[in-house]
């Protein structure tokens, strides 16, 4: 079988912060396959962002890894020196992110920023650093590029930029793309062109996609795979369709139920009361009991581990078997509330 | 579109901005860059009722809401408000009347004051209870929007996004307003938390009878809160309607694409859906508007560029009209006139 182009496994983040130490990412592993699509979802302050930029080395100071281990085309890369490893990783994959307009220079004609890598690092003439990066505008679907080279970044619209990184995302021929949120600043008209270029970089060019957000619904639209964050650890993975139609952890199923839904209006949106764990202090039990509406005494104790749950499909929770009475175990309660507020 | 009960309404309302332009650049003749954020916006609010406001970023929506609020004069139009044209000076009782509720409620907070002190400054400034009665009114504040009493005495960024924002519709509700705008206020907050602000905005408005108008862009959160929908496209109001008709049957081809657009959870395996497929093979006809405008100096339909639908008609820019097959739907595309005879592809 072919190794995984990248599989992260056991790894461990930390922040020390004027208050103690901030145990942000707590034993994450995952793996993407050659030109596999994989979303990663989870509450903000989860630790997605810092996985994906412990994966490029290129986390926030302070933040640093404490241990874990990343394997390229099935080859443990972390014992390579420094610099190798920065190239291997830099060879392998590169990033997008959120904020378009702060990741490029505004100074810098947008083309020009395109041709950079190739120019310096591939060792292309100018002209023909020009062509390609013409090329991936192009292919990015900028219509006219030509004339787009010339342009400033303040000179485009948000969705324009936002394919501009991607150009240069793919200047250096990466086989996985990680994008941490590369929508949620767009309006969902221009969202849709975006997320329809990564797909089609995929099926046409086998560029692999890790793609962070916390929005379901764009990731249900690009992804084949699922990964679930909650305080710092991966709480559920799986088959995409399966994972949203038939949620196997707690957190999955209430973020669920309180995503708005574009096409019917309901009377009240359905919360998550309460709030995650501070990291900084030791986490007893399962992260989520505090939130759970499933929690019961035992929840509290130890906790769980990432276990089998179905067919490719991990959760960390200890009442999965009780899983496909979930939601009729919520709806019971609200309509007990129902009757005793009457 | 006038009807008796309405609170607040605009009209012909316009908000531009001129760029900066240096000595040097004047010397040479370069003239001022217009940035008409606002460009001619009817609408109205009516008593109780929340009102959606959508579109895509930069189309006009927080400059709008900020003029209504009168953070900024308007360039042309009217604000009236309860009846009467609000003037460019307005008294108290008018500035509390409207108030605003930021996308970001970091920067619209005084980091430096607590919670207790903001709040009773405005409490005292506006002369809203007398003074022994406060304190008072800050722990009921606090009650209101759900937060615990002690959230008096910290400081913004001891605060959770959703607290905060709590803290900043406090700050808004402080004033005792009739209209409430609330600009992206739940844009910034994760879904579960957003969640909570948006039962939160909807039991305010029906226990202190608020009328507001929820920006956002995001389609989803809009079509919970709003009982009509405004949508916005390049400082104009393109379409507005009950917001349920307005999402299961868009008219206006703005709306439509947007509506399309929206991301849905993919729950069965399938090719995802097309977007703004259509639109190249209309090249010939956008060449003929631009053909057109040039000829006659018209200001084309402002979504002519992107428009799967648009006709040679598109050359002159159409008038936000009833729809005929809904006296409570308004839009500005040529084929509404037509619509009654399903003209609209
Ligand atoms: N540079 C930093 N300094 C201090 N703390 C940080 C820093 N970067 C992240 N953190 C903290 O680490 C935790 C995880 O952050 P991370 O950015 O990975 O979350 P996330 O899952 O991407 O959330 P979001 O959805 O809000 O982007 C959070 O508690 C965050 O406050
Ligand atoms: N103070 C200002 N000076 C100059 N131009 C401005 C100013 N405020 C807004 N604009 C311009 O007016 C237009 C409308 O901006 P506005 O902030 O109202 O859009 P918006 O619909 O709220 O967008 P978003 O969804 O991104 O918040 C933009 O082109 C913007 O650049
Ligand atoms: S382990 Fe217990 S508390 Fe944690 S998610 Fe499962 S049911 Fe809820
Ligand atoms: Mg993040
Ligand atoms: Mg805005």
């Amino acid at each position: 079988m072919t190794p995984p182009l990248l599989e992260v496994r056991d790894l461990h983040v930390d922040i020390p912060m004027p208050y103690g130490r901030l145990h942000a990412v707590r034993g994450v592993s995952l793996s993407v396959d050659i030109a596999e699509s994989v979303g990663l979802v989870g509450e903000s302050g989860s630790g997605k962002s810092l996985t994906l930029r412990a994966l490029l080395g290129l986390l926030p100071r302070p933040a640093r890894i404490v241990s874990g281990t990343i394997l390229i085309d099935g080859e443990d890369v972390t014992g390579l020196s420094a610099k190798q490893l920065k190239r291997r990783l830099t060879d392998t994959m590169s990033m997008i992110f959120q904020d378009s307009l702060t990741a490029l220079n505004p100074v810098m004609r947008v083309g020009d920023q395109i041709a950079e890598v190739p120019l310096r690092k591939l060792g292309k003439s100018r002209s023909e650093a020009k062509a390609i990066a013409v090329g991936l505008m192009r292919e990015v679907g900028i219509a006219d590029p030509e004339r787009r080279y010339q342009l400033y970044p303040h000179e485009l619209s948000g969705g324009m930029r936002q394919r501009i990184c991607i150009a240069i995302a793919l200047s250096t021929k990466p086989r996985l793309i990680l994008a941490d949120e590369p929508t949620t600043a767009l309006d969902v008209t221009i969202q849709a062109q975006v997320l329809g270029v990564l797909r089609q970089l995929k099926q046409e060019e086998q560029v692999g996609l890790l793609l962070v957000s916390h929005d379901l619904a764009v990731v249900s639209q690009t992804c084949s795979r699922l990964y679930v964050m909650y305080a710092g650890k991966v709480v559920e993975s799986g088959d995409l369709v399966d994972l949203v139609t038939a949620p196997r952890h707690p957190y999955t199923f209430s973020l669920l139920r309180s995503v708005p839904d574009p096409d019917k209006r309901v009377a009240r949106l359905l919360t998550i009361d309460g709030r995650p764990p501070d990291l900084t202090d030791p986490v007893t039990g399962c992260s989520f009991a505090p939130r759970c509406p499933f929690a019961e005494d035992a929840c509290r104790e130890a906790e769980p581990e990432l276990a089998p749950a179905g067919s490719a499909r991990l959760s960390a929770c200890r009442r999965v078997d009780t899983a496909q009475r979930w939601t009729a175990m919520v709806e019971q309660e609200v309509s007990q509330e129902a009757v005793s507020r009457q | 579109m006038t009807t008796g009960n309405e609170i607040l309404s605009v009209h012909g309302l316009a908000r531009h901005f001129t760029a900066h332009v240096s000595v040097v650049e004047r010397l040479f003749g370069t003239k001022p860059a217009v940035s008409r954020a606002v460009d001619g916006v009817d609408l109205v609010l009516r008593k109780g009722e929340t009102l959606g406001l959508v579109g895509e970023s930069g189309c006009g929506k927080s400059t709008l809401a900020r003029t209504i609020v009168g953070l900024y004069q308007p360039s042309a139009g009217e604000i009236r408000y309860d009846g009467k044209a609000l003037p460019a000076k307005r008294t108290r009782a008018q500035q509390r009347a409207i108030q605003m509720v930021f996308q970001d409620p970091y920067s619209s907070l005084n980091p430096r004051m607590t919670v207790e002190q903001m709040l009773s400054e405005l409490l005292r400034f506006h002369n809203l209870v007398p003074r022994n009665r406060v304190h008072e009114r800050t722990r009921e504040l606090m009650h209101l929007v759900g937060l615990p009493e002690r959230a008096l005495g910290q400081r913004p960024r001891q605060f959770s996004g959703g607290q905060r924002q709590r803290v900043g519709i406090a700050r808004a509700l402080a004033l005792e307003p009739s209209v409430l705008l609330a600009d992206e206020p739940v844009s910034a907050l994760d879904v579960s938390v957003q969640a909570t602000i948006i039962n939160l905005l909807a039991e305010l408005k029906e226990t202190l009878n608020l009328s507001m108008i929820f920006v956002s862009h995001n389609m989803a959160v809009v079509r919970q809160v709003g009982d009509r929908t405004a949508v916005m496209y390049s400082g104009r109001i393109v379409e507005t309607g009950n917001t349920d008709t307005l999402f299961d049957d868009p008219v206006h081809p703005y709306t439509r694409l947007l509506i399309g657009s929206v991301p849905r959870l993919v729950t069965v395996e399938g090719p995802a859906r097309a977007s703004e497929g259509a639109s190249e093979d209309r090249a010939a006809v956008r060449a003929e508007v631009a053909r057109a405008v040039a000829r006659d100096g018209t200001q084309a339909c402002r979504f002519a560029d992107r428009c799967p639908s648009v006709v040679a008609g598109c050359a002159v820019e159409p008038a936000l009209l009833a729809d005929p097959g809904d006296p409570n739907r308004w839009a500005a595309c040529v084929h509404v006139a037509h619509r009654s005879e399903g003209a609209i592809r």
